[in-house]
């Protein structure tokens, strides 16, 4: 069983994006049913309040019932959804000022927790940090409050190379726990950085 | 100065991609690389530096010489021809009277990097401005996210609003909304004249003893339909009591006029209201006073004399309409 501290919270941004790739992949019916199942607000999530993380934890555990996965597997459809999602271009984006290449981007993903921070300072994502495994090969490891959160950077990554371009091959490893933080770890073999054309980035979109 | 060191213009070009290195005469004759991608070269090199940028501040005279004297200030610059990108810069002299100006985007960052189509590979590792544009990315992502929370939060609280001030069985207003609105429209500030109807139904209580207090209800629904259909928009209708009405009718306080939609209301109440297979039948007793009759009108003192001539209305035999009539025009008199 995981630790649950009281006093740990997790943003609404996080909170809400798991409702919206419930509603978007499996429609307003599971989303109401995980409500059901659940004690989170009735109206939904919103993406500007924090939540505690027993209730993340809820309603994870609630859509991988419903839906009938594990929580690893959830979690990278949801990185995947988020990355991917036409309504969730803001997210693609923000993931491309990673850098110029997939490396580049892998190499930028120790800043993430930070960079977040600085866009809105109560938004606690995973740390993430990152070790060199030889000539494009990394391991990362993820640090959170909620278990899981190396599936849903895989996930993230997965989509991401695709975005670049690239081919990788990713592989999680083993869960450890350290003080209510659970540690996990993915191994990432950039293949080939230039597999494939990638989708377009320019740096500046001018709004209309 | 001792320990000066000597730097090509690869290692320039890789520390500072938007310099510019201008000879004495005054000509560009190098450009950084990110420098050269936002005018094609032959607008930049062998230009005049003044004749491609003007200088908005320090103030200068389109004189070269001038420029040199800036060393180490702020400089303000602007491009002379489309896109007018205003750019920040900082020159410093040379040996041999060059001149060597590095340039940056300000606040013109967003606008800049969009129209020369820049990219991460365009700025140094050590300059913020990706860091910048990340960031204001993210931060324009937060806040659309909070507007759209805002806007929810708004609705809510207009929602809760609409619904405190409802009555639950009719959708007519309530006593709250109607105190409010008295309240308003007395307000020395905004004060409005109106006319002030209070409604009593007579023999409601007979349909719900007789019919059951679903055909009570049905009626009620009726008498608020009709209410609302005898009245203006901007009338305010409220259901105050199990079978009270205040109606407040703003900028008449024609009695006439009132008289005339008191006993149309009183004639279609009357006619008999179907419920199944039965017939309800009930009327109203009004009574209305206007606040043209106060030097300061009062909601308590206006509800109370409505509410008289409501009683008089009921004691010379109900279904009638009785206009209160002040002992005298004045506020004094009516009270004493």
């Amino acid at each position: 069983m995981l630790a649950k501290l009281e006093d740990k919270y997790v943003h609404g941004l996080i909170n809400k994006s798991m409702q919206g790739f419930v509603t978007a992949n499996h429609g307003n019916g599971a989303w109401a049913e995980i409500v059901h199942m659940t004690d989170i607000p009735a109206q939904g999530f919103e993406s500007m309040l924090s939540y505690p993380d027993s209730m993340t934890d809820a309603v994870l555990d609630a859509a991988c019932a419903y839906v009938g996965c594990t929580r690893p597997s959830l979690m990278e459809d949801i990185g995947m959804f988020l990355v991917t999602h036409p309504d969730l271009e803001a997210v693609r984006r923000l993931m491309r000022f990673g850098g110029p290449t997939f490396e580049d981007f892998i190499l930028s993903l120790d800043e993430v927790h930070d960079r977040a921070c600085l866009a809105v300072p109560d938004l606690t994502l995973p740390k993430i940090s990152l070790n060199e495994a030889g000539a494009g090969q990394y391991v990362i490891t993820t640090q959170w409050q909620v278990a899981g959160a190396i599936s849903l950077v895989s996930g993230v990554l997965r989509a991401m190379a695709d975005d670049y371009g690239a081919l990788v091959a990713l592989d999680v490893g083993p869960r450890l726990q350290s003080d209510g933080e659970i540690l996990e770890t993915l191994s990432v073999f950039i293949a080939e950085p230039e597999f494939a054309a990638g989708r377009s980035f320019i740096l500046a979109e001018r709004s209309a | 100065m001792t320990g000066a060191v000597s730097l090509g213009f690869d290692v320039l070009d890789t520390l500072m991609p938007m310099h510019i290195l201008v000879e004495k005469s005054g000509e560009i004759v190098h450009a950084g690389p990110t420098a050269a991608r936002l005018r094609p070269s032959h607008d930049l090199l062998g230009m005049k530096l003044l004749d491609v940028f003007n200088c908005l501040r320090p103030s200068c005279d389109g004189a070269f010489e001038d420029l040199r004297r800036l060393n180490g200030q702020l400089l303000k610059l602007q491009f002379r021809a489309a896109p007018h990108t205003r750019l920040r810069g900082l020159v410093h002299p040379l040996d041999g009277g060059q001149l060597l100006l590095n340039l940056s985007l300000g606040y013109s960052v967003v606008e800049a990097v969009s129209d020369y189509a820049l990219t991460s590979r365009d700025f140094s590792h050590c300059d913020p401005t990706v860091e910048m544009l990340f960031l204001i990315e993210a931060k324009s992502a937060a806040l659309s996210e909070s507007k759209k929370l805002n806007a929810r939060l708004d609705e809510a609280r207009e929602a809760a609003q609409i619904q405190a001030e409802t009555d639950a069985l009719t959708g007519l207003h309530n006593r709250r909304a109607m105190d409010q609105r008295l309240c308003d429209m007395t307000q020395s500030r905004r004060r409005t004249e109106f006319g002030l109807m209070h409604l009593d139904l007579d023999f409601f209580k007979r349909v719900n003893d007789t019919h059951g207090h679903a055909a009570g209800d049905h009626v009620l629904l009726k008498v608020a339909s009709i209410l609302r259909e005898e009245t203006r928009s901007d009338d305010l209708v409220a259901r105050v009591g199990g079978d009270e009405f205040v109606l407040i009718f703003p900028d008449c306080t024609d009695v006439t006029l009132l008289d005339t939609i008191a006993a149309r209301i009183i004639a279609r109440l009357e006619e008999p209201i179907h419920f199944g297979s039965e017939q309800c039948h009930i009327s109203a007793s009004i009574g209305t006073t206007v606040s043209s009759l106060y030097s300061d009108p009062d909601p308590d003192r206006m509800l109370s004399d409505a509410d008289t001539a409501l009683y008089q209305s009921k004691n010379l035999g109900r279904a009638r309409h009785t206009l209160f009539k002040a002992v005298s025009a004045t506020d004094d008199a009516v009270a004493h």
